[in-house]
């Protein structure tokens, strides 16, 4: 009988050994897993603010640019923090004309469209398009252009025309989305 | 002999000790996994109207509301209504009824991005046909109402029975226009786009559709069926049960900065436009859990809630999206 229990202490540790470490792997397992999927969210909203920021970039840049320079296409690569960056692109789509005016100047609507990709770690990446129009002091070609149009190319604002006046310099987001990672250009 | 009996008598108490571990982890195991199903769902439910806030007052190219018109027959000179005309205070203009069926312009009144009633469901004005569907069981008391109006993020092709937009890059000030008999009102290229309108009516329903009683996040949205429009009233969750709403405003002179929040109603609204948006919505777990017990009481925005005895089995997590409303001017005003 002596014979036959020499040994038992160590088997049974043994498999208790086993089994507490099978419990400590099962916890760790699930609580990176947890982990994982947190990063992951954090990572997306990491590169959704990214690109809104670099949409805000380019919405600076253009409304500090001479207005001599508002065609030439901007690009910039921006970096929030380290694996945290956007590539912004901004293009002068046209001028709008018939704005509500009362200006001495005639003034003209110069609209950009911003493209903007957000990236983070794990391939995190998001694309947002915007809309920027500013009110500028239309260019003599311009002028030209809208010359034949009734009102010269402006319209009527003020309490009788039941509209507000835009004023040089004033700026408005004209649209936002984000970019479905396959869509095509709008 | 001596040895065994100790050996198994030590077995047996680290082993019972291990499996009152094991007990105790598989209750927080369970109880882990209950809290981050939840917080899945709260974050799935919250997303879904966080995006479309976000896209909220984003039409086409852009727009000025006080030279939107409507036309019809694909010609952009037979305007049936433009301006004012379009708000909820005018009078129905004159496109299919179903298209009024959550209020005279409801569906129309794109000058309100967004809207929402307080503790109450509620759509627009005389609102013949826009009861929470029949087998959501009405709308649970108490919870808000919210109402989103954007364009569709991505270009449409013209579709009979839609409410669509079309949208001219440059004629943003001086008249988009909207039509919904399917023919867009002239050509069509990477400058002139048409754009689907969506006006969604987001509040909280007594029953889901696979469970009587209990709560489900439900949208009617504006959309075609049979070639007319339709507001379709569609289960967005189970299991949220209250939504409530703020909108944040400024009633200082640098009008940009949001310096306080209001409820929906709020007298203030009437000055000043909201710019930006708080939702809150309050999530039940899908089963009860054993040894939990809510008795909390739950403040936030202007709701207070403390869970009945038969409803303290479930767990709750409350969460909250502040979204910043698109569009609007910067620089110095008129």
């Amino acid at each position: 009988m002596r014979t036959r229990a020499r040994g038992a202490a160590l088997i049974v540790s043994l498999l208790l050994l086993a089994l507490l470490t099978l419990f400590a792997l099962a916890a760790a397992s699930s609580a990176r897993i947890e982990h994982t999927l947190a990063s992951n969210e954090l990572f997306r909203e990491n590169a959704a603010n990214a690109a809104r920021a670099g949409i805000e970039l380019a919405t600076l840049e253009l409304l500090t640019m001479p207005h001599s320079d508002l065609a030439v296409p901007l690009q910039r690569h921006l970096t929030i923090a380290a694996g945290i960056d956007c590539d912004v692109r901004a293009r002068f789509a046209g001028y709008e004309a018939n704005l509500p005016q009362d200006s001495a100047v005639l003034l003209a609507g110069a609209h950009f469209e911003i493209t903007s990709t957000g990236q983070s770690a794990r391939g995190a990446r998001e694309v947002q398009r915007g809309g920027l129009m500013i009110v500028v002091p239309a260019p003599a070609e311009f002028i030209e252009s809208v010359a034949a149009m009734p009102g010269g190319g402006a319209a009527p604002c003020g309490e009788a025309a039941g509209r507000r006046c835009l004023q040089a310099g004033q700026s408005f987001t004209t649209f936002w989305r984000r970019v479905p990672e396959n869509a095509a250009s709008p | 002999m001596p040895e065994l009996m100790i050996a198994l008598a030590i077995a047996g108490i680290t082993l019972a000790g291990a499996f009152t571990l094991l007990a105790h982890g598989r209750e927080l195991l369970n109880a882990n996994e209950s809290m981050t199903q939840l917080q899945d769902q709260a974050r799935h439910a919250v997303s879904v109207v966080a995006q479309d806030l976000e896209h909220a007052g984003s039409f086409g190219f852009g727009l000025d509301p006080a030279t939107l018109s409507v036309v019809r027959d694909g010609d952009l000179a037979r305007v049936i209504a433009g301006g004012d005309a379009l708000r909820q205070d005018a009078p129905r203009v004159a496109l299919p009824s179903s298209l009024h069926d959550c209020g005279g312009n409801f569906a129309l009144d794109l000058a309100l991005a967004v809207e929402a009633s307080n503790n109450h469901f509620a759509a627009g004005v005389d609102a013949s046909r826009c009861a929470p569907t029949a087998s959501a069981g009405g709308a649970v008391p108490g919870a808000d109402t919210l109402t989103v109006r954007h364009a569709s993020g991505e270009p449409a092709s013209p579709t009979p029975g839609k409410l669509q937009l079309y949208s001219r890059r440059f004629a943003t000030q001086s008249g988009q226009v909207l039509f919904a008999d399917g023919r867009a009102p002239g050509a069509l290229d990477a400058d002139r786009r048409v754009f689907d309108v969506v006006v969604r009516t987001y509040y909280i329903a007594r029953n889901s559709v696979e469970r009587e009683g209990w709560p489900a996040l439900r949208a009617k949205t504006l959309t075609a069926v049979a070639g007319e429009p339709r507001f379709r009233d569609e289960e967005i969750l189970p299991g949220v049960e209250d939504l409530q709403v703020q909108f944040g405003i400024s009633d200082t002179a640098s009008d940009v900065a949001v310096t306080r929040f209001v409820d929906p109603g709020a007298v203030e609204l009437r000055d000043f436009p909201p710019l930006a948006v708080r939702v809150w919505m309050r999530i039940r777990a899908d089963s009860s859990e054993r040894g939990h017990r809510d008795e909390r009481t739950w403040q936030y925005a202007d709701a207070e809630f403390m869970p009945a005895a038969a409803e303290q089995v479930f767990r709750r997590t409350l969460v909250s999206r502040t979204v910043v409303l698109q569009g609007g001017p910067r620089g110095p005003r008129s």
